[in-house]
């Protein structure tokens, strides 16, 4: 499997989960490696995003800083969970505000995980 | 002797089975003896498990297979996954696994279902045996404590006695419709024992959801089944214990009344029990409600334990609905009837998680000098305290066993042994079975 088809693939299985909107592989300058999203898709997620595109650098700093690996927002709509793949990139992984966050980081981290092979 | 392990995740449960096939199956040199199966429940459709499971067992080339539906599964040589699956494959010539057998009506007739394991166990001539069961877990739709509404009244209040009985058969109807798992899964373990069975490990399997849960056994996939089988061996011993995170205990409390046939608690320092439960955690209802709605209103993070004569401390889990007065509980009737009704709180921690399951998994190895492999039935509500933290709570027992010895570790709905003839029927807690060799005779293991 290519990198992009295999960092896309990994996107597509957390995006699968019922609870997960959308999923997003950022680096850490705000730029998009690559993403994926439920089929429909709403302003409000839309806005999330934006969010999180420009936010993602103040994010990593402080996780870099803070030697996190692991970062959450609970945000009105939505929850967002930042989790660190390597030194340049950070996984985004944006639910429901009703997802089980413990059960969505296992899966997150498995997939931050599987990540690096391909980067 | 061989033994593979292996997790994969995948949104597609046809690639995360293909993958698992490549990975352990195609580790074992012909066709595995017998194999262990769990998948997470997000794949949802029954007829999806079925086609699985059918292509395990096609491309094995046995139809000895057992497993389940858990939130999270893991192996010792994977981190866990919340989407995808398990297997544990086994060949042996020391090593026996009697066919795996089933019974569909478990939460009904569990004393029926525990006969078959009976047989299993006086069919069987090794030196040394052990059995291990999967059943149904708790499923609470959202409707599910209205049935409950009637325990409430003031009549029932006043004539524990008679509803007793009431009780039975609403235990029964609530064991019919699938909500608990505590009516059925004591009475297997007490019928094992009468039958003279010393060690066995047994899980529920659980979704989280609530939505579906399966048990598999060969190519059949039931959703209210008892699936199980007998490990035995000449030259093989097998060690169990059990634990929980008891490191902060805080409060205790009497439970003062109640209706012991369903477990439900009317009084709590002879205060009506839901007010004074919450006062004795000290949260309000509000936020309870907020808290714990998403988990079946059950106080997870407040674990309860009652003193039993046998068994010591065994934990319990309280669930407080908004709905009614009461506090239903998870403890047997037998226990409730054979303790001084004092209750602990124990406070869990993640720490204190991970530490318990060291404690298991070392305590389980205690007799063995050489451990071959383990078998962990994990309370998934353990799993939601430890979140990404999971990956340490096995690491610990790879601590405890060795980092080479292949283990699975299931997360339940319910957990449940038989330890050197005594029956644990505990709530979120670690139960474990290892299996290696032993240079003296086996000394019976007491946590």
């Amino acid at each position: 499997m290519s990198s992009k088809s295999g960092i896309n693939s990994e996107l597509e299985d957390l995006t699968h989960l019922d609870e997960v909107e959308a999923s997003i592989l950022f680096r850490i300058d705000g730029n998009v490696v690559d993403s994926s999203f439920k089929e429909k898709y709403s302003h409000k997620l839309l806005r999330t995003i934006q969010w999180c595109k420009a936010n993602v650098d103040k994010v990593s700093l402080e996780m870099k800083s803070g030697n996190l690996n692991k970062v959450t927002y609970e945000l009105n709509e939505f929850c967002v969970i930042f989790y660190v793949v390597n030194n340049i990139t950070i996984l985004t992984t944006i639910s429901s505000k009703n997802a089980n966050l413990s059960l969505l980081s296992i899966e997150s981290k498995r997939k931050a995980l599987l990540l690096v092979n391909y980067l | 002797m061989q033994i593979a392990t292996g997790t994969t995740s995948h949104r597609s449960i046809h690639t995360a089975t293909k993958q698992i096939i490549n990975d352990v199956i195609g580790d074992i040199n012909g066709s595995p003896d017998f194999m262990i199966a769990a998948y997470t429940p997000n794949y949802r459709e029954k007829k999806e498990y079925e086609k699985a499971i059918a292509k395990i067992c096609e491309e094995s080339g046995t139809n000895n297979i057992i497993g389940g539906t858990f939130p999270a599964v893991a192996t010792s040589n994977d981190v866990p996954t919340t989407q995808g699956c398990s297997l544990m494959a086994f060949k042996s010539a020391e090593l026996d696994f009697q066919p795996p057998v089933s019974y569909s009506n478990i939460r009904l007739n569990p004393n029926k279902g525990a006969d078959k394991l009976v047989k299993l166990f006086k069919d069987d001539q090794k030196q040394n045996k052990t059995g291990f069961f999967l059943t149904p877990g708790p499923n609470f739709p959202p409707d599910a404590f209205n049935g409950m509404k009637m325990l409430d009244t003031i009549f029932a209040h006043k004539f524990r006695g008679m509803f007793n009985q009431i009780g039975k058969l609403i235990n029964r109807n609530m064991g019919k419709n699938g909500y608990g798992v505590t009516s059925f899964a004591y009475k297997i373990l007490k019928k094992l024992l009468e039958n003279g069975v010393s060690n066995t490990l047994g899980g529920a399997t659980i979704d989280l959801d609530m939505l579906s849960c399966y048990q598999f056994q060969g190519e059949n996939v039931f959703q209210n089944a008892m699936v199980g089988t007998i490990f035995s061996s000449d030259t093989l011993n097998f060690g169990h214990s059990w634990a929980f995170d008891k490191s902060q205990r805080s409060k205790t409390f009497e439970i003062s009344n109640g209706l012991k046939s369903s477990s439900y608690v009317h009084t709590i320092n002879d205060k009506p029990s839901k007010e004074e439960f919450l006062n004795v955690i000290d949260i309000p209802e509000n936020l309870y409600e907020e808290a714990f709605k998403g988990v079946a209103y059950a106080s997870l993070l407040y674990l309860s334990t009652l003193k039993s004569e046998d068994q010591g401390n065994l934990p319990f889990v309280s669930v407080c609905h908004p709905i009614l007065e009461g506090v239903i509980s998870t403890i047997p009737e037998e226990i409730l009837d054979e303790s001084d009704r004092i209750a602990e709180f124990c406070t869990q921690s993640g720490i204190g998680v991970q530490k318990s399951a060291y404690q298991c998994a070392k305590s389980a190895a205690q007799g063995i000098d050489n451990p071959v492999f383990g078998l962990f039935i994990n309370c998934s509500n353990r799993l939601l305290i430890a979140g990404d933290k999971t990956e340490q709570e096995n690491k610990m027992i790879a601590e405890a066993l060795g980092t080479d010895i292949p283990f699975m570790t299931l997360y339940s709905g319910g957990e449940f042994s038989v330890i050197n003839h005594k029956p644990v029927y505990a709530a979120v807690s670690v139960h474990g079975m290892v299996a290696g060799y032993s240079k003296s005779p086996q000394k019976n293991v007491v946590f």
